[in-house]
């Protein structure tokens, strides 16, 4: 199962996987799926980790999460 | 050929910057911040990593740095931004144009008022009275200039912002002569700095940098795609991106991260004394060279970023500076983009020779300089119809 957590822009994309590494959290950065992004055009960390605590973290650095998203598996593309 | 227009922009780039412009162009050719695929991707990983590079030598966070084309850019951004709700703004007499035509431009349609104070060199304490006296109740902003790009001059900027957060008024530094010679920090006090990034950063022209002080939030010079959010059309909220409309300069700003590690593993401290070094053995002996006027009545650690100005009697400075061209040696002379430093300092009719050596110049380069200016001295060959 994944997750992706949407967030404003590249910089905010890579300062997140930055916080996230010192945190021993891996995470991945996509284009997020047209299918999830309300305003047109973004980005998302994809992880396998716990979203909420993920979330915590970032929101605690200042990072916003507009959205999370799980991607069940099966429904993940490779 | 012997450069000393570092003022203007610096010369040579050093060796790793050079190659990572290569680099860039033949690695990191993706539009950042647009696409998914691997180049995009590549290159974005690459601008993020300069941009925390920038944060960290300035003491900011990644997201307060903006990419700008230039300080010009960053001043019009900042000014513009700052005074859209209109008020007053307190300047000084010795700016550069890309503080004082923004000022001018906003003054003239009618939504701003400015006043251009005088600069008293070798006295804070008159400076700062100066700043006092244009205060009104309607002072919405100070923007200056941390070091002349005319006489080098340092105003006081520590009191300056103290003065500021007195005041409630928000400090605009323009940094395009310090940047990379001399530590500035927006906890100096101030709410942005602009600068140059083809100056002392020694990165490549078509780059600027503006730090922003987290919470300030300017409406943007320039609105248009940034990548995300393309189904609105508002600009985004945040920084750095709400400034950054349209494609950056990838090139230019990768280079910047590689001159960003060749400043540190220099150091600031080193530069700045080298450089000043150069400076004060070409103002003490022109000072003693007959026929030689120079801008500054004094040269001294601390109060003067690297530059000195001067001038030959009777010779139009431009004319000095083609002379020396002609022998070499690389200068600028004329009005400097500064429309009010020169009738300020009392060179409205010759304007000035500029000195601005960087850290690829040699004492042995300054010798042959000298040389040059004190034959020039001795027998003009070119005058100026003055008298």
């Amino acid at each position: 199962m994944k997750h992706l957590l949407l967030v404003s822009s590249i910089t905010y994309a890579y300062k997140a996987r930055h916080l996230l590494q010192q945190n021993w959290i891996k995470c991945g950065i996509v284009r997020t799926p047209e299918q999830y992004t309300k305003q047109g055009c973004g980005y998302s960390l994809v992880l396998r980790e716990d979203p909420q605590r993920t979330v915590d973290i970032l929101t605690r650095h200042g990072i916003k999460v507009l959205q999370t998203v799980t991607i069940p598996a099966g429904a993940e593309k490779s | 050929m012997i450069y000393f227009d570092n003022a203007a922009t610096s010369f040579p780039k050093p060796a790793a910057v050079v190659q990572a412009v290569n680099e860039a162009v033949r690695f990191y050719g993706g539009n950042p911040g647009r696409s998914g695929h691997q180049m995009s991707m590549r290159t974005a990983e690459k601008i993020y990593q300069v941009r925390q590079k920038a944060g960290a030598f300035f003491d900011v966070r990644p997201e307060q740095v903006i990419f700008t084309l230039n300080c010009t850019h960053a001043l019009n951004q900042a000014i513009k931004g700052v005074m859209a709700e209109g008020g007053h703004v307190i300047t000084t007499r010795l700016e550069h144009n890309s503080v004082l035509r923004p000022l001018e431009s906003m003054a003239a349609a009618g939504r701003i008022q400015y006043t251009a104070v005088p600069v008293t060199e070798g006295d804070d304490d008159a400076t700062l009275a100066a700043f006092g006296e244009a205060l009104r109740r309607d002072t919405r902003a100070v923007v200056c200039t941390h070091g002349s790009n005319v006489t080098g001059t340092l105003l006081p900027v520590s009191r300056i912002a103290d003065f500021c957060r007195r005041n409630g008024l928000i400090f605009i530094l323009d940094a395009a002569q310090t940047a990379g010679v001399l530590p500035v920090r927006l906890s100096m006090g101030l709410d942005i700095i602009c600068m140059a990034g083809h100056k002392s950063l020694h990165g490549i022209t078509g780059t600027g940098l503006m730090l922003l002080r987290e919470g300030l939030s300017l409406p943007p010079l320039m609105e248009g795609g940034t990548g995300t959010g393309s189904l609105e059309l508002q600009a985004p909220a945040e920084p750095p991106e709400r400034y950054e409309a349209g494609t950056v300069n990838t090139v230019g700003i990768i280079a910047l991260g590689a001159a960003l590690d060749d400043l540190g593993r220099r150091g600031l401290d080193r530069i700045y004394r080298y450089e000043m070094a150069l400076c004060a053995r070409v103002y003490e002996e022109l000072r003693r060279t007959d026929g030689v006027q120079l801008l500054a009545s004094r040269f001294k650690l601390w109060e003067k970023a690297p530059i000195v100005s001067f001038n030959i009697r009777g010779l139009d400075a431009g004319a000095v500076a083609a002379r020396l061209s002609e022998r070499g040696f690389l200068l600028r002379g004329g009005y400097h983009c500064a429309a009010l430093a020169h009738p300020f300092l009392g060179t409205a009719e010759q304007g000035a020779v500029r000195f601005s050596p960087g850290i690829f110049n040699n004492p042995r380069q300054v010798t042959l300089f000298l040389d040059e200016v004190k034959k020039i001295a001795k027998n003009p060959a070119v005058r100026l119809n003055l008298f």
